[in-house]
């Protein structure tokens, strides 16, 4: 699961934001995912870009004039399904709820770390590229069998509790690529909080315990920054 | 133009506004007199009718006794008994009935009148007539020869009866309007003072003295209700001001911190960089110096969306937008699945006991609740003890019970524990914004959750309990 491979088409991604710096930020970060973007500052303008056949659209959620959930509406009802990141200002929880409840795809709250954004935008993608989910994942010697819910390393097997195992498919979906942790709150535990005591990295250490013990290769590893990444580096 | 003055009321525009008030007080009182007086007016007219009848009833029921006792005397007597008596009854005083007998061709036999009134009804009839430029009221009757006895009385006897009755009526209804309008006065006057009073302390607050409350008086009524009512929303708005107040200072307290560590992160790396020298890498100390001032961000941004966090969900209270049928035992279940990893580790053991226990709210919303309470209690429990959770119901109320066996919050914070900020002073040293415990209590708002705080002995025990929905 490495990045797209942009060599059979370019991967193209609208960027509907009008505030000049922000609109650069997400700009700089998507060519490391394979992603060329293009970028409007205006709403009206934006919604007719849109229709112009992109693979994602990433849309300011406070547009002057306008709410960038609208455009989204807009697009939905001409039938138009790319997916929609939207970028936002409103950080509450009850936010996120409304914009995926009126047709965003993925939602996230301004600010927010590029590990984030990065990892949001490469889960959006292979979603839309409509890849039949795989049931078999492999990283390095770890073999994960999504539908029945089994982990071998090396052959041997792991009982992990389903937690865990959610935990584990969700980093492997990223391998090589840092997952936040508020990225895992919301997937495995469906919470779109961080609760002040890092329960994630309790639960990531014992899968830990479970996964690299006895390996002369560690899997899982602390990222920079408030996440992890699943990828193989010799244990210290 | 008015209007809009009106609003604006400042001291300098008193006078106006105390003229529009009272105008309206004036124009109810003004209606009421002027009921009054209409009222009255039509009774006193309906009793005059009423007495007017009666009186006129009175004349004529004598006027026929009479005139069938003369017929009598005609029988017993004759003509000439009957002229007898109709003489002496004409030495009666005056005011007294009028008589007059004719013979069968009309002369005049004897009587007060010279001539039979020529509109006069034939016998049992009542007619009025003038005679002499005066006016009258006759009935007759003939007898056997022919002859024919008139007996009427003059009106004014009548009117005089009349006059003296409306008389009687007027005067008791003028005195009683009198007295509505002295009672009127009295009242408005009353009236005057007390909404003044309560006039006088909103003037008072809106000038900026808040804590001006309306005196309240003795007696128990609506306008000490809406006195104490006032007392009440000012109180409230008192309470809410100081909050708004003490927050903005804890906030600016707050933020100062982790704003001056990221500036000095960020001088840090700058400096890093401008004084390395040329051949030296200075990769690794700007990193880091960079690194500390993303984590004092991301710690300014926490501290605001728990704010945000905070507030939405005061905003939200009373909505019942996006409350939906819930029970809070699914949703210890779910706080501890994600705590009980962090029990296990501290070795603290977590003893669930959760029954049924509908609620109406947000889910999300909910699970913050917990997580929060599980989150403090967990932090300051000591290892090898035990934190317990209960839910259930009783009767229509739903309940919770988490109790640790930590130190325990000194009496003096329980009070204080839910505000904004609000920190005990020995855990100063433990990580946390304070902030948790005013989500807590904020979250308990929107769902119409008591919460208390109670010694556990040891320990602390939070208590809710809710409606059942």
């Amino acid at each position: 699961m490495a990045d797209p491979d942009g060599a059979s088409r370019a991967i193209r991604a609208l960027i509907i934001e009008d505030d000049p710096v922000m609109a650069q930020h997400i700009a700089a970060l998507l060519p490391p995912l394979g992603v060329a973007p293009d970028r409007v500052a205006e709403g009206a303008e934006g919604l007719k870009a849109a229709a112009r056949g992109y693979d994602l659209l990433i849309i300011d959620r406070m547009l002057p004039g306008l709410d960038g959930l609208d455009i989204v509406a807009r697009l939905r009802s001409l039938e138009i399904e790319t997916p929609v990141l939207i970028v936002s200002a409103l950080g509450r929880s009850s936010n996120a709820v409304e914009g995926l409840e009126r047709g965003a795809d993925d939602y996230i709250s301004k600010p927010f770390s590029d590990d984030e954004f990065q990892a949001r935008v490469r889960a959006l993608l292979r979603r839309a590229r409509r890849e039949p989910s795989p049931d078999i994942l492999l990283v390095e010697d770890l073999e994960i069998r999504i539908k029945a819910r089994t982990v071998h390393r090396a052959g041997q097997h792991l009982a992990l509790s389903p937690k865990e195992f959610e935990l584990l498919n969700c980093l492997a979906e990223h391998a090589g690529s840092v997952v936040p942790r508020v990225l895992l709150l919301e997937r495995v535990w469906n919470l779109r909080f961080d609760p002040q005591t890092n329960v994630v990295d309790v639960h990531v250490s014992r899968l830990r315990g479970k996964l690299d013990e006895g390996f002369p290769t560690r899997l899982i590893h602390n990222a920079r920054g408030e996440g992890y990444i699943l990828q193989a580096r010799p244990a210290d | 133009m008015r209007a809009v003055r009106a609003t604006f009321c400042k001291p300098g525009q008193r006078t106006e506004a105390v003229q529009l008030r009272k105008t309206a007080l004036l124009r109810f009182m003004a209606t009421l007199v002027v009921l009054f007086v209409v009222t009255s007016a039509m009774m006193t007219a309906l009793a005059y009718r009423t007495a007017a009848l009666y009186t006129q009833d009175q004349i004529r029921a004598i006027i026929v006794a009479d005139l069938s006792g003369m017929a009598d005397l005609w029988q017993r007597l004759g003509p000439a008994g009957l002229k007898g008596a109709i003489e002496a009854r004409q030495q009666a005083p005056v005011p007294r009935r009028l008589y007059l007998l004719v013979s069968a061709d009309g002369e005049k036999i004897t009587g007060d009148f010279d001539f039979w009134p020529n509109n006069l009804a034939k016998d049992q009839a009542w007619t009025h007539f003038d005679h002499a430029g005066e006016g009258y009221d006759g009935l007759s009757t003939h007898f056997a020869d022919g002859s024919r006895l008139m007996i009427a009385h003059h009106r004014s006897v009548h009117e005089a009866m009349l006059r003296g009755l409306s008389a009687d009526l007027i005067g008791p209804a003028l005195l009683g309007l009198l007295a509505a309008g002295l009672a009127s006065l009295v009242i408005l006057g009353k009236l005057f003072r007390r909404i003044d009073r309560i006039n006088d302390t909103c003037r008072a607050v809106a000038a900026g003295d808040l804590a001006a409350r309306v005196p309240l008086d003795a007696r128990a009524d609506e306008f000490r209700e809406l006195g104490s009512n006032v007392n009440t929303m000012l109180d409230r708005i008192d309470v809410l001001m100081r909050g708004v107040r003490t927050l903005s200072d804890a906030l600016a307290h707050e933020m100062r911190t982790p704003i001056a560590h990221l500036r000095a992160g960020l001088d840090r790396a700058a400096r890093e960089i401008e004084t390395a020298p040329p051949d030296q890498p200075v990769r690794e100390k700007a990193a880091a110096a960079l690194a500390d001032g993303v984590r004092e961000a991301d710690g300014v941004i926490t501290l605001f969306t728990a704010l945000l966090d905070i507030a939405a969900t005061e905003a939200a209270e009373g909505s019942p937008e996006n409350l939906v049928p819930l029970d809070m035992a699914d949703l210890v279940h779910q706080a501890v699945n994600l705590y009980e990893g962090v029990a296990e580790d501290r070795g603290i053991q977590l003893a669930i006991s959760a029954d049924p226990a509908p609620i109406l709210g947000e889910k999300h919303l909910l699970v913050r609740f917990l997580a929060n309470l599980l989150d403090n209690a967990l932090k300051f429990s000591p290892k090898g003890k035990a934190v317990s959770i209960t839910c259930g119901f009783v009767d229509q109320a739903g309940f919770l019970t988490l109790s640790d066996q930590g130190p325990g919050m000194p009496e003096a914070f329980r009070d204080r524990a839910f505000e904004r900020f609000a920190r005990a002073a020995d855990a100063k040293t433990t990580p946390g914004h304070g902030l948790g415990l005013s989500l807590v209590w904020a979250i308990a708002r929107r769902h119409r959750i008591a919460i208390s705080l109670h010694d556990g002995a040891p320990g602390l025990r939070v208590e809710a309990c809710w409606p059942l929905p």
